[in-house]
C-alpha cells in the first residue's frame, strides 16, 4: 500500500507491470526510463536476467516532485512473465497500489493472456485486495505484429471488468505514457 | 499532521539510536512493499534501490518459507567478506535491515535488533493510528488533481489523453 508520510508530506506509491512472458513489461519501463526527464528518474535496476528475460524484477523509481505541497514518488516494478516464476510474481505484487497488465496482441497468445489475468486476480485475492476496486489498466501491446488480434476481441475476452485499455507498441513508445498517466491517476484517486 | 510528525520522529530516533548502539554501517526501516520509512548511516546512498531489493528478497524468502511449510522466515542473514546484512521482520508489514562490518559482532547486532524491533513494533502501531483523513481530503481535492494532471503533462507529455479509451 502507499506510504503516506505526513511529517515530510510525502506520498510513495508502488506500480507493478504484470503479464505473460515477453509481453513487453520491461520494454514499457525501459522506455519510461529513457524518455523521462533526467531529474525525475532514479536508477533503473534489472535484477538477474536470463536469456534477456526478467528473472526477478525490474525497478524504476520516479520522482514527480512537489504536487500541491506533497512530494510524490512512484516506484515501478515488472514481474518475470515465465510460468515457472509464479511465486516471484506474487512476491513482487506485495504492497502494490496499482497494476498495468501488459497483454501480448499475438493471436496465438490470447489464452496465455487470459491465464495471466486469472493468476493476477488469484494473487491479489491472496493478498487481501479486491480487484473490483483495485486500480488496474490493460495494455494491448505489440499492435505492430502482423497477426495482432483486434482490440474488440481482446477487450471482449480480457476486459471483463471494463477497466481502461490502451493500444501500444512499447518497444517504440507508442501508448507507453498514456498507460502510465492513467494508472497513476487511478492510484491517486484510490489513495 | 503534527501528531503524525511526532510519532514518525520517534520512530526515526529509535532507528538512529539502534544504528549507533550496534555500530552499524547502515540501518533501514522499510515496508514490505519496498518503501523506506527511516534510515540511519550511509553505507549506500541509494535507499530507494536498497528498499526495492531488500523487500523483494524478503518477499522471495516468504514464498520459500511457504514451500517448506514454514509460516514465515522472521529473519535473514547475509554474510559478506567485509559487510553483512541482518534483516528482521516486524509484525507482518515492516523490515528492519542492518548492514554492518567487522567493527561490531553479529551476536550484538541480533540482540540489539530484537530490542529495537520490539520497540518499533509498538511505535509503528501508534504511527498506523494517525488519522490520514486530512491528507486524503487534500489528495482527493480538485486542486490537487489539477496539479497532479499538470505534473503528468509536464513529465510525460500533454498529448497522452488522446490515446485513452481505445
Amino acid at each position: 500500500m502507499a506510504l503516506i508520510n505526513t511529517a515530510g508530506r510525502e506520498i510513495q506509491c508502488k506500480l507493478v507491470y504484470y503479464g505473460i512472458g515477453q509481453s513487453g513489461k520491461t520494454s514499457n519501463v525501459q522506455y519510461i526510463f529513457q524518455h523521462s526527464p533526467s531529474e525525475s528518474r532514479g536508477q533503473f535496476l534489472s535484477v538477474a536476467t536470463e536469456q534477456e528475460q526478467t528473472l526477478f524484477f525490474d525497478f524504476l523509481p520516479l520522482d514527480f516532485g512537489l504536487v500541491h505541497g506533497f512530494h510524490v514518488r512512484f516506484h515501478l516494478y515488472t514481474v518475470p512473465g515465465q510460468i515457472r516464476y509464479e511465486r516471484t510474481r506474487a512476491a513482487v505484487l506485495q504492497g502494490a497500489d496499482g497494476v498495468v497488465f501488459v497483454a501480448d496482441s499475438h493471436r496465438d497468445r490470447l489464452e496465455e493472456n487470459y491465464g495471466g489475468l486469472v493468476e493476477l486476480e488469484a494473487n491479489m485475492h491472496s493478498l487481501g485486495r479486491d480487484m473490483a476496486t483495485f486500480p488496474l489498466v490493460l495494455q494491448w501491446n505489440k499492435r505492430d505484429v502482423p497477426d495482432a488480434l483486434s482490440t474488440a476481441i481482446m477487450d471482449r475476452y480480457l476486459n471483463r471488468r471494463g477497466v481502461p485499455t490502451f493500444e501500444a507498441t512499447a518497444i517504440n513508445g507508442m501508448g507507453v505514457f498514456p498507460t502510465l498517466r492513467t494508472i497513476c491517476k487511478h492510484i491517486m484517486a484510490r489513495l | 499532521m503534527q501528531e503524525g510528525d511526532a510519532r514518525l520522529t520517534t520512530v526515526r530516533e529509535r532507528v538512529a539510536a539502534f544504528a549507533a548502539e550496534a555500530h552499524a554501517r547502515q540501518v533501514v526501516l522499510l515496508e514490505m512493499s519496498g518503501h523506506v520509512l527511516a534510515a540511519a548511516g550511509a553505507a549506500w546512498n541509494d535507499d530507494v534501490a536498497l528498499g526495492a531489493l531488500l523487500a523483494s528478497l524478503f518477499g522471495s524468502a516468504r514464498a520459500l518459507a511457504g514451500l517448506f511449510g514454514e509460516g514465515e522466515f522472521r529473519a535473514l542473514f547475509q554474510q559478506g567478506a567485509s559487510t553483512s546484512i541482518y534483516t528482521i521482520l516486524i509484525g507482518d508489514r515492516w523490515l528492519l535491515v542492518t548492514a554492518f562490518d567487522g567493527t561490531t559482532q553479529v551476536g550484538l547486532v541480533r540482540m540489539l535488533a530484537a530490542g529495537a524491533a520490539a520497540d518499533l513494533a509498538a511505535l509503528l502501531a501508534a504511527l498506523a493510528q494517525v488519522d490520514l483523513s486530512a491528507v486524503r481530503a487534500v489528495v482527493h481535492s480538485p486542486a490537487f488533481r489539477t496539479s497532479f494532471d499538470d505534473t503528468l503533462d509536464r513529465l510525460f507529455g500533454a498529448d497522452a489523453d488522446e490515446m485513452e479509451g481505445v
